[in-house]
């Protein structure tokens, strides 16, 4: 892996723990009130071993797992699915996590990924690591992404 | 009752003080609250302003995507600000994205027309801010905030300032009262002068003088009045001793003057009372060569009364006064002299003299002597005939009204009925009536079958009458 490569991949990691830190899940979004925090990453795009960093942290006070998923229907829990494009229909229509909550922010790093249903894509804006947000698929899932946050995205698709 | 005009000075100009630092401390705290409130006012409206400014940028992105709960979230800061009741958050047609409350029982009334700026009553303030994304305007915000604070502020203020107002004024009364000392001592020292200077009458004491302004040079002048006094004084006991001298010396020399003129008058009445006495020797040299018995008599009649006026300027001498005889002596003198010129037989004749201390002016006392001679000399020649024994009493009383009453009277054998008591028969009679005439007075005959008595009553002559008498 490029060097290159895994700084993106520390940033993007960064960005996603950060960004899931100013988005809120409701309550029946989690099993119990113990219930971790899950990342889930789909393969291929896992962001290398990047995640890692996350493990033991907590966010919005539940312990943050970390958790890789080689297909679709092995993903059983995840509160943030990061997956690629393709991958992303099969999880909306298929993805056994959907059974025990639709509450899922998806995040993606294509250049299409938010205009695919996806919610939240990263992206480059002149070399600069951006996000892109569909509000739409957000409030669907009735998830609440901080304004300021959205403030701050290249895009927020709102209808 | 109380009246600040009897204070005394140091008292009065410390409280003078004292009022006019609470006066002027009032004003100053009353101005420094105005000025207090209007500038906590302003800060309140400028904080609010920033308040409104602050909540208008961070609620921006949740008008914009519309997050209610970021809108709340945001409003929900105002919780810090205990002054600021309740928020609103617009959006663009005016509907309410988020609003907030901090009294969960109260509610905001928002104004019919929203108007960007701030307004003020005696409750509440308000700010509206309108909010714009890329100069869209996508809502507005509004805040109210209560105005207690501002009015517990002021009555802290208002607390503070009268506290300081008493210290102030209690710090320049005690303060005043020390300092003030420096006028009212000078001025309380010039009283007490002026005191003591009044009651002691001691013109030598002086003011002290406590410095060189205005109460000095007052010590001054004062002193230089005393100056000035006890000069004055000094003057006039030189020229009243120098005055008294004078008179002493011309009341010696008038005591001089008049001691010759008694010296002069004495000797005067001496030699009158010796001329007389030398006529009454003669007369009675005379006498003896008279061989009628009846010329004889009529000599020794007039022996006697010569003998009564000589003895009235031999008073006169003999007395310190010069002017007035007093009777009391005289009349024995005379009664003496009158029984040793008549009284030649053997038989027992009683006098009986009661006169009063009375002083008798020349003029009146030389008439009234011939009287006394006449009576006395009749009684003694006719009242007691061949050796009788009797009394003859001579009387002399002052009356009310400034009368004198003389009685002569004896008990002898009255008188006949042959002797009248015309004014023309006898020479002493003529020599009555005409005496008693001199004198303003009346003779009355009260008894001459019994014995006689004569009662003269004449009033008593001061000096100024008897000179006019005739």
């Amino acid at each position: 892996m490029a060097e290159r490569e895994v700084g993106e991949y520390q940033a993007k990691t960064a960005l996603i723990y950060n960004f899931a830190k100013l988005v809120q899940w409701p309550d029946s979004a989690f099993i119990a009130d113990d219930s971790p925090f899950v990342f889930a990453f789909l393969a291929p795009d896992t962001l290398g071993s990047a995640p890692e960093i996350l493990r033991g942290k907590r966010i919005h006070g539940r312990v943050l797992e970390v958790r890789y998923y080689e297909d679709v229907q092995s993903i059983r829990e995840g509160n943030v699915l990061f997956c690629s494009p393709d991958s992303l229909a099969k999880v909306l229509a298929d993805a056994p996590v959907y059974r025990n909550s639709l509450h899922v922010l998806t995040i993606g790093q294509s250049g299409d990924f938010a205009e695919r249903g996806g919610m939240v894509d990263l992206t480059f804006e002149e070399d600069q690591l951006a996000f892109i947000v569909n509000l739409v698929e957000a409030r669907r899932a009735n998830l609440e992404i901080n304004a300021n946050l959205l403030d701050l995205a290249a895009k927020v698709i709102v209808d | 009752m109380f009246s600040v005009r009897d204070l005394p000075l140091a008292r009065k100009l410390s409280l003078i003080v004292a009022l006019t630092t609470v006066i002027g401390m009032a004003i100053t705290s009353l101005a420094s609250m105005v000025y207090q409130v209007f500038t906590f006012t302003n800060f309140m409206i400028v904080e609010l302003g920033a308040v409104t400014e602050v909540l208008g940028k961070n609620g921006t992105a949740a008008l914009r995507f519309q997050a209610r709960r970021d809108a709340e979230n945001t409003l929900s800061s105002l919780r810090a600000k205990d002054h600021i009741s309740g928020a609103v958050l617009l959006n663009a047609d005016g509907s309410i994205l988020a609003s907030y409350v901090r009294d969960d029982n109260k509610s905001i009334a928002l104004p019919a027309v929203i108007k960007e700026g701030w307004e003020i009553d005696y409750q509440i303030l308000t700010w509206t801010r309108h909010i714009h994304q890329d100069d869209d305007f996508i809502g507005t915000i509004y805040v109210e905030s209560e105005l207690d604070e501002l009015y517990v502020q002021a009555a802290k203020s208002a607390v503070a300032m009268l506290f300081i107002t008493l210290a102030a004024a209690a710090l320049a009364f005690l303060l005043g009262f020390m300092f003030l000392r420096a006028v009212a001592d000078p001025i309380n020292n010039l009283i007490a002068t002026a005191n003591r200077v009044s009651k002691e009458r001691d013109y030598s004491l002086r003011a002290t003088k406590y410095a060189d302004d205005d109460l000095g040079q007052l010590s001054v002048e004062f002193n230089q009045m005393l100056n000035e006094i006890e000069l004055r004084d000094v003057e006039m006991e030189r020229r009243v001793a120098q005055r008294t001298e004078e008179l002493s010396r011309a009341n010696s020399d008038l005591s001089g003057s008049l001691q010759e003129k008694v010296v002069l008058l004495k000797e005067i009445h001496h030699r009158v009372k010796n001329n007389l006495q030398v006529i009454t020797s003669l007369l009675n040299l005379q006498a003896r060569d008279i061989v009628d018995e009846g010329a004889q008599k009529l000599f020794i009649n007039s022996q006697s009364r010569v003998q009564t006026m000589a003895l009235i300027h031999e008073r006169l001498y003999q007395s310190d006064n010069l002017s007035k005889v007093n009777f009391a002596e005289y009349i024995p003198a005379l009664v003496d002299s009158l029984f040793s010129t008549y009284k030649t037989g053997s038989q027992e004749i009683d006098l009986q003299i009661d006169v009063e201390e009375l002083m008798i002016e020349l003029d009146q006392a030389i008439p009234c002597g011939l009287i006394v001679n006449e009576l006395m000399s009749n009684a003694l020649k006719y009242a007691f005939p061949e050796e009788r024994s009797g009394t003859i009493v001579v009387q002399l009383h002052a009356l009310e009204d400034n009368m004198l009453e003389l009685n002569v009277s004896d008990n002898g054998i009255g008188l006949p009925e042959e002797v009248g008591l015309e004014a023309n028969s006898t020479l002493g009679w003529q020599l009555l009536n005409i005496l008693t005439r001199q004198m303003r007075g009346a003779l009355e005959v009260l008894e001459r079958r019994q014995g006689v008595h004569f009662r003269i009553t004449f009033p008593l002559m001061l000096e100024s009458t008897t000179k006019n008498m005739v």
